[in-house]
């Protein structure tokens, strides 16, 4: 009864799974924080009224998310050596999940910021408000609220994300899972825990996201 | 003082020639196919009270947001103070250009719209207060506290701390014209103010455009349908009609005493329809 999932074993293997999703999560908080900062731009400019930046803009984030993160991926670390930039497999993968998810969040934020209505824009106008000041009085605290359980969404489908970078040898939560069953022959016990600790993470940034709105809502 | 100001022949003489507050020279406004202000010539003195009426689409809203540089021109020349405030000739982002200099003549002008527009998020103080101090570089405190002045003023002191979504469609735009009091702008546009509010909100709004016009020195531009108001607040009253100033005189005048055929259909349709 105990080869289809031996407790002993499940226990042995914990801590090398607890590292590992620790790597998890450090990488896809890493990302996650780089990809909200890059994603601002992006939007901006692809709602500028200057018609290139816009297009341009804009046909890189198509590109971006109408390819798979795997071809991404692979570009970024076997590509990117070729013209001079060579990278530790974690650098490449933090750089691909950033760009690829920063271009998810663009057009979260891209929706949020154009639901706050023109006469917003107006009456700052009016009052002679620089754009930034615009932005950031005005703007941003209309616009993010309504936005955060996209954001969450996107937050939680990175975590996932990021065991791709398994095939770039980046030693995080699946990675491990996938190494401890070929020295074994067993992957039953890795595999659960490792899905387990997914679940745990996307719980948690579930629970993160309604605690950010519920403050939101409060102000 | 600029010594090609025009100088206006109803100021005595002791008065320096001073420069009309705004003036509309020549100017177009077309939205596609629709011209929505055809050659429009106007001055408005300082300190001057002036009401604009006339039909739908005739150009009176347009006129305001063209002067608040919401909108640009195709031809002509909007001067504010003898100043150019924005030319037909420019291209449209250097008329509606967001660097400090545009935004120093902007400063002069302030606008109350129709629909209030308050930042939903803010409370009544913080509405009032966030432009004095991002612009004008008041510190919190002293930005706190022009606000609360302000909010005084309109009489809504004892609202500072709400937010708009817990305010009457009045107090909100009370709150509105606090706001742009408070930058202590030269000219003030109200564009239909009181035409979103329910009937019995209307005086307490009408109220405060009272007060600050007896107030005195500020240019105030008033577009209304609230003709008895119009005849007791304005100086003049300008009839607008496809897209031009079709009637200007002395309020009493225009409703009296209309010269023009237009300006006596119009006035006949809005005072029957009472």
């Amino acid at each position: 009864m105990n080869t289809f999932f031996s407790l002993d074993f499940a226990a042995s293997i914990m801590p090398r799974l607890l590292f590992a999703a620790s790597v998890t999560v450090k990488l896809t908080f890493l990302s996650y924080s780089i990809a909200l900062i890059f994603a601002l731009p992006l939007a901006l400019a692809r709602t500028s009224s200057n018609r290139y930046l816009a297009m341009a803009v804009g046909s890189f984030i198509e590109c971006v998310r109408g390819t798979p993160m795997l071809v991404q991926l692979f570009l970024v670390f076997y590509g990117l050596p070729k013209i001079g930039f060579t990278m530790q497999p974690v650098t490449a993968g933090v750089l691909a999940l950033s760009v690829h998810y920063g271009c998810y969040l663009a057009e979260v934020y891209r929706a949020g910021l154009q639901a706050v209505h023109t006469t917003q824009r107006e009456a700052a106008w009016a009052l002679s408000m620089s754009p930034i000041d615009t932005l950031k009085s005005v703007i941003l605290p209309q616009a993010i609220p309504p936005m955060i359980p996209a954001l969450g969404t996107y937050l939680i489908g990175m975590f996932k994300d990021a065991a791709l970078l398994a095939s770039i040898s980046v030693f995080e939560l699946l990675t491990t899972a996938k190494l401890i069953g070929t020295e074994s022959f067993r992957y039953t016990e890795p595999m659960t825990i490792a899905g387990l600790l997914f679940l745990c993470m996307s719980l948690g940034a579930a629970g993160l996201t309604r605690l950010l709105e519920r403050l939101w809502v409060i102000r | 003082m600029n010594a090609t100001a025009i100088i206006d022949s109803s100021l005595s003489a002791s008065t320096p020639p001073l420069a009309p507050a705004c003036e509309f020279i020549h100017v177009c406004k077309r939205y596609g196919s629709l011209t929505v202000l055809k050659d429009m010539n106007l001055k408005v003195k300082r300190a001057e009270k002036l009401a604009l009426i006339g039909p739908s689409g005739s150009g009176k809203s347009t006129l305001l947001r063209t002067l608040m540089t919401l909108e640009t021109i195709d031809a002509g020349e909007i001067k504010v103070n003898g100043e150019t405030l924005t030319h037909g000739s420019w291209p449209a982002d250097r008329q509606r250009s967001d660097r400090p200099a545009a935004r120093n003549r902007r400063r002069r002008i302030g606008m109350v719209f129709q629909q209030f527009n308050l930042f939903p998020h803010k409370t009544a103080v913080e509405n009032v207060a966030v432009a004095p101090r991002k612009v004008l570089g008041l510190s919190r405190q002293e930005a706190v506290e022009r606000a609360h002045n302000y909010l005084e003023m309109v009489g809504l002191s004892s609202k500072a701390e709400e937010l708009p979504s817990r305010l009457s469609g009045g107090q909100q735009q009370r709150v509105a014209i606090a706001r742009s009091l408070a930058m202590q702008p030269e000219i003030m546009l109200f564009d239909e103010v009181t035409s979103a509010l329910d009937p019995e909100l209307v005086g307490e709004v009408l109220g405060v455009l009272r007060k600050l016009a007896e107030e005195g020195d500020l240019t105030m531009l008033l577009v209304t349908h609230q003709m008895e108001f119009a005849r007791s607040f304005a100086d003049r009253v300008a009839f607008l009609w496809q897209g031009q100033v079709h009637e200007i005189g002395d309020a009493k005048a225009i409703f009296d005493n209309p010269r023009e055929e237009r300006t006596r259909q119009f006035l006949r349709a809005v005072l029957e329809g009472r």
